[in-house]
């Protein structure tokens, strides 16, 4: 069928580095042995895991990409709310503000970030990779886009009913746009993650660096050990692909909890 | 001014005082950036915290180098040494060139031998020659070419540590069965690609020869012609402002790759970004000859030790290519430059200590048997390891040999916007291989490139 | 205070979080840049000679600016439209109500577990020409070996490949969302009404599937241009420039040549606010916003 094509297509790549991070090493990978393993050795993942600081690397991925995105959320939520149902002057021009902000290409700000941060003495720490990361345009529109789906019933009702600007955030439009906030949390999550360039610039040393930069040392260090390589990419992505399983169920009950009825 | 006014005076500069004191620390005080007091260690009254900023190493290379500063950090208490990883060669040299933006600075950063001159220009480092000044140190036991690679205006300014050059892998099983002599191995261009045709005729390996796009070799098969490839004498006369690359020599080097590739005689893996594809490729019977690091040495034997490519015996022979007898090839590699910017008086002494250690007879035996990074020193090779490995494993000296067999009156070209020059050699090996472009019009189009980086480097930076 | 002006101060409490993170992290470094753009620096923070516009102009009539620019946009146009049809595929196949569709869901959103160092390294290994898998398999199949990364034809398509799969999960994640939207009675009394599929998905859930469309291709194009982490790592730029696109074009020299590296990027940023102005200009009037 189809879709077993399609699904088969589409996650071969990362079947395949999952089965070569759990073979031994001296066994270099064949196309028919690729699909079904004949033997297995965890011990490049444990190399990648304990040798390569993968865990302290995963650790300090985990404190930031988690700060950061909490912190999304909270002003996407708060600015998109602004957006959707506010009126105030300079809305639009506000509006394409937050736009700009996402066609900035990194290596526009990229010096002169490193240079704030070093003016304020945060090289090495936490605040240097979260910081500069707590808004993102993308989330206010993305929650905009789902506030706007509002029904304008509810909010007359809720109007009515006496409910101020908080307690309609509160009570009404966050929890109707709980899967769009889902969504926002996992890409929020995966940019964050993903984030190579700067969190090399701002650390020096393995106490804070992170998942990506561990990963491309090990990669750079070694790719004729390929088992080597793909252990520490499966360990990069596991834990995103935990959380989109942990998500996908809130998602689709979210969706399907009758919540965006016309 | 009367008394009350100066005192009014004192009162109002001394917080300012107080602050700018206790901000710079006890004892510190920023000395000249090319200053090196070696004996202010000596009065140094607690540990001194030193960082390392290392980068361009691989695999086992990296873990030699933590073991040696584990040991030094062990043997002694004035100076602890940090080491911190930054990438590539490449992304090291954006790093430290960063920090000097408006960062802060280590107090060592490893460098490829290609900044030499960006790192003088920089205004930023010690001198290795200062220190040695001061501390009565002499570099008498060092290669002569290690020496001259890294001596600008008469100084030496980093320090030596990670050298290496281009040799020749290949695999002894694969030139039994076409026939030929495994420990003869070639020497020339048309030696290389004579072996080339019998590999590939008798089926030993798919092609002959892997080949990646390196300007590193062109280089050195310069070096080995004993032609330069900027002017002012390579650029250690005067600043380099014009390319010359364009010779009889720049033929001969492109030509040769051509014809490897008319002919159909070598695979071509790319830009070689892991360092690992061509020996991949060798491992694999997809070819049988390929140029590579000496450095890799270490790495290879390290991969065969875990089991894999057991069917490859692996052989080391000089760099084949143009052969003339002032010529010879370069220092490659690396080395550790001080950094003198914003550094007091204890810092740049510890760096110091910590650093001549590291090129001591002892140490550079070590760095040798684990990496495959030349010893520089004529001690090192005197260890009792070094000769054991030697005799054991021919393959470790080749580097070596080829290293003290060169003629060259000079070290390596001195160019400050070396990266793009490189670039420029390179956009002409792939013209060359992919696009099949003539020989003189690759070679034309590599010293436009070039002239124009030299010119805007030279524009900005100038003096 | 009137009820207005509270919703104002509201409003500009809510605002302000973002405002100031953008306004330190993104506009004034901004500013910086287009400053530096006018001056001729060295490689080491020496500000250099002021040499104002003609920075500016002389740069965007440099060749390898151009090309850099050419290949941006080939790229772009390379990953958007397909990223856009596999994911809207992927999703209308996902979205059926068969048993286990959900583990078929996860599968298909499982790309967006992967960074784009994740994905590349995934990818290189698979495109190795000696060890890489799709190359055995090309062998075994009788087929010449292809150097996917390293040969001018096939660089810049494999990165874009690399982009489309990396890119699948997101775009499958955001109209499948955009479809759970599109109410089922007005499916279902389409389909009573005798409209076969292919005209149901043209004009009910193409139109109600509109906004969800736009923001998805809005958010492609801009992740497109901005495209970095895979080609540092797949291909560096090569072979012969066929990867480089402007954004690595622009970090190749950020440290060696800063002040041109500063122009290229405020001209990639003022290019993507036109692109993305257009986009939005042209495709918002083709976009139905329901009710």
């Amino acid at each position: 069928m189809l879709l077993t094509a399609a699904a088969a297509v589409v996650f071969f790549p990362i079947y395949t580095a999952v089965v070569i991070a759990i073979q031994p090493p001296a066994r270099l990978i064949d196309f028919p042995a690729v699909l079904i393993p004949r033997s297995l050795d965890f011990s490049s993942l444990r190399f990648a895991f304990r040798a390569a600081h993968m865990s302290r690397y995963l650790v300090n991925s985990f404190v930031v990409t988690s700060a950061i995105v909490t912190a999304q959320v909270v002003t996407s939520i708060l600015a998109a709310y602004a957006f959707a149902f506010l009126e105030f002057p300079l809305k639009r021009f506000l509006f394409a503000l937050f736009l700009a902000t996402l066609m900035v290409p990194a290596e526009a700000t990229i010096v002169a970030n490193y240079e704030t941060i070093q003016r304020l003495g945060w090289l090495d720490t936490y605040q240097a990779l979260i910081v500069p990361f707590m808004a993102t345009a993308f989330g206010t529109f993305l929650l905009r886009q789902a506030f706007l789906g509002v029904p304008r019933d509810l909010r007359d009702a809720a109007a009515l009913d006496g409910y101020g600007h908080w307690g309609f955030l509160r009570g009404v439009a966050v929890p109707l746009a709980r899967p769009t906030i889902a969504a926002l949390t996992v890409f929020s999550f995966l940019l964050a993650w993903n984030q190579y360039l700067w969190p090399l610039l701002v650390t020096n040393d393995d106490s804070h660096r992170t998942v990506q930069i561990g990963l491309k040392a090990l990669s750079g260090a070694s790719i004729a050990r390929l088992n080597l390589v793909s252990a520490g990419a499966v360990i990069a992505a596991l834990p995103i692909f935990v959380l989109l399983v942990l998500f996908q169920r809130h998602l689709v009950r979210g969706l399907t909890s009758g919540a965006v009825k016309g | 001014m009367n008394s009350m006014r100066r005192r009014l005076l004192a009162m109002a500069v001394l917080p300012f005082l107080v602050a700018v004191g206790c901000s710079s620390g006890s004892s510190k005080s920023a000395t000249e950036a090319s200053d090196c007091p070696t004996d202010a260690l000596a009065k140094a009254t607690a540990p001194v915290d030193i960082t390392f900023w290392y980068s361009g190493l691989k695999a086992s290379n990296i873990d030699a180098l933590k073991a040696l500063t584990d040991q030094y950090n062990g043997a002694q208490k004035k100076v602890h040494v940090t080491l911190q990883f930054q990438g590539t060669y490449d992304e090291g040299a954006d790093k430290y060139l960063t920090a000097l933006r408006g960062g802060t600075l280590p107090n060592l950063v490893m460098l490829e031998e290609t900044r030499v001159q960006l790192m003088v220009d920089s205004k930023s480092m010690v001198p290795a020659a200062a220190c040695a000044k001061s501390d009565k140190y002499s570099f008498a036991d060092f290669l002569p070419p290690v020496l001259k690679e890294f001596t600008v205006d008469g100084q030496l300014w980093p320090m030596p540590f990670n050298v290496s050059n281009p040799v020749l892998y290949y695999d002894k099983n694969d030139f039994r069965k076409a026939g030929l002599d495994p420990d003869k191995p070639p020497k020339t261009f048309a030696d290389v690609l004579a072996d080339a045709r019998a590999i590939k005729s008798s089926g030993a390996a798919k092609s002959g020869f892997a080949w990646e796009m390196q300007p590193w070799y062109v280089e050195q098969w310069f070096a080995k012609n004993g032609d330069t490839i900027v002017d002012h004498q390579n650029g250690r006369d005067g600043r380099a402002e014009k390319s010359t690359v364009n010779t009889d020599t720049g033929k001969q080097v492109f030509g040769f790759v051509k014809q490897l590739f008319d002919e159909d005689l070598a695979i071509n893996v790319g830009r070689n970004e892991s360092g690992t594809d061509t020996l991949l490729a060798v491992g694999k019977g997809d070819a049988s000859m390929a140029i590579g690091t000496s450095a890799a040495l270490g790495t290879i034997y390290d991969i065969q030790a875990a089991g894999q490519f057991k069917d490859v015996e692996v052989g080391v022979a000089p760099l084949p290519g143009p052969s003339a007898s002032n010529g010879g090839v370069q220092v490659g590699g690396g080395a550790i430059w001080i950094v003198g910017k914003d550094k007091s008086a204890v810092e740049k002494a510890a760096t110091w200590d910590y650093v001549k250690w590291l090129d001591e007879p002892v140490q550079q035996a070590y760095w040798h048997k684990h990496t495959g990074y030349v010893p520089l020193r004529r001690a090192a090779i005197a260890e009792p390891d070094v000769a054991d490995l030697w005799k054991a494993k021919p393959t470790f000296r080749v580097a070596y040999d080829q290293l003290t067999a060169s003629h060259a009156d000079q070290g390596g070209p001195a160019i400050g916007p070396y990266k793009e020059f490189r670039d420029a050699i390179r956009t002409g090996l792939e013209s060359i291989v992919l696009k099949k472009v003539p020989v003189g019009q690759a070679l034309t189009e590599v010293q436009k490139d070039a002239d124009d980086a030299l010119k805007s480097y030279n524009d900005r930076v100038g003096g | 205070m009137t009820r207005s002006r509270r919703d104002w101060l509201l409003a500009f409490g809510f605002l302000l979080p973002s405002l100031l993170v953008f306004g330190v992290f993104i506009f004034y470094p901004l500013a910086r840049t287009i400053d530096l753009g006018f001056y001729r620096s060295d490689p080491f923070g020496g500000l250099g000679r002021f040499v104002g516009v003609s920075q500016y102009t002389h740069v965007l009539g440099t060749h390898a600016f151009r090309r850099s620019l050419g290949i941006s946009l080939r790229f772009v146009l390379l990953t958007v439209p397909t990223g856009l049809v596999l994911g809207l595929g992927l999703a209308l196949l996902g979205h059926q109500r068969l048993r286990g569709i959900r583990v078929y869901r996860a599968l298909f959103s499982s790309t967006v577990a992967t960074s784009v160092a994740v994905a590349s390294l995934m990818w290189l290994t698979l495109l190795h020409p000696s060890i890489g898998l799709i190359n055995q398999l090309l062998v075994k199949l009788g087929h010449e070996r292809i150097i996917f990364l390293q040969s001018q034809g096939w660089a810049l398509l494999s990165v874009a490949a690399v982009t489309v799969w990396q890119n699948l999960g997101f775009t499958f994640i955001v109209i499948s969302a955009g479809l759970q939207s599109v109410p089922d009675e007005l499916l279902e009394s389409a389909r009573i009404d005798g409209a076969g599929a292919w005209a149901r998905f043209r004009h009910v859930t193409l139109p109600l599937l509109s906004p969800t469309l736009l923001f998805a291709i809005v958010v492609l194009t801009i992740t497109s241009f901005q495209a970095f982490g895979q080609i540092d790592l797949l291909t560096t730029g090569g072979p012969l420039h066929s990867t480089e696109v402007l954004v690595y074009h622009v970090f190749t020299r950020t440290s060696s040549d800063p002040s041109t590296a500063a122009v290229e990027a405020v001209v990639l940023f003022v290019i993507m606010l036109g692109l993305t102005l257009v986009q939005l200009r042209v495709l918002e009037r083709r976009v139905f916003y329901g009710e």
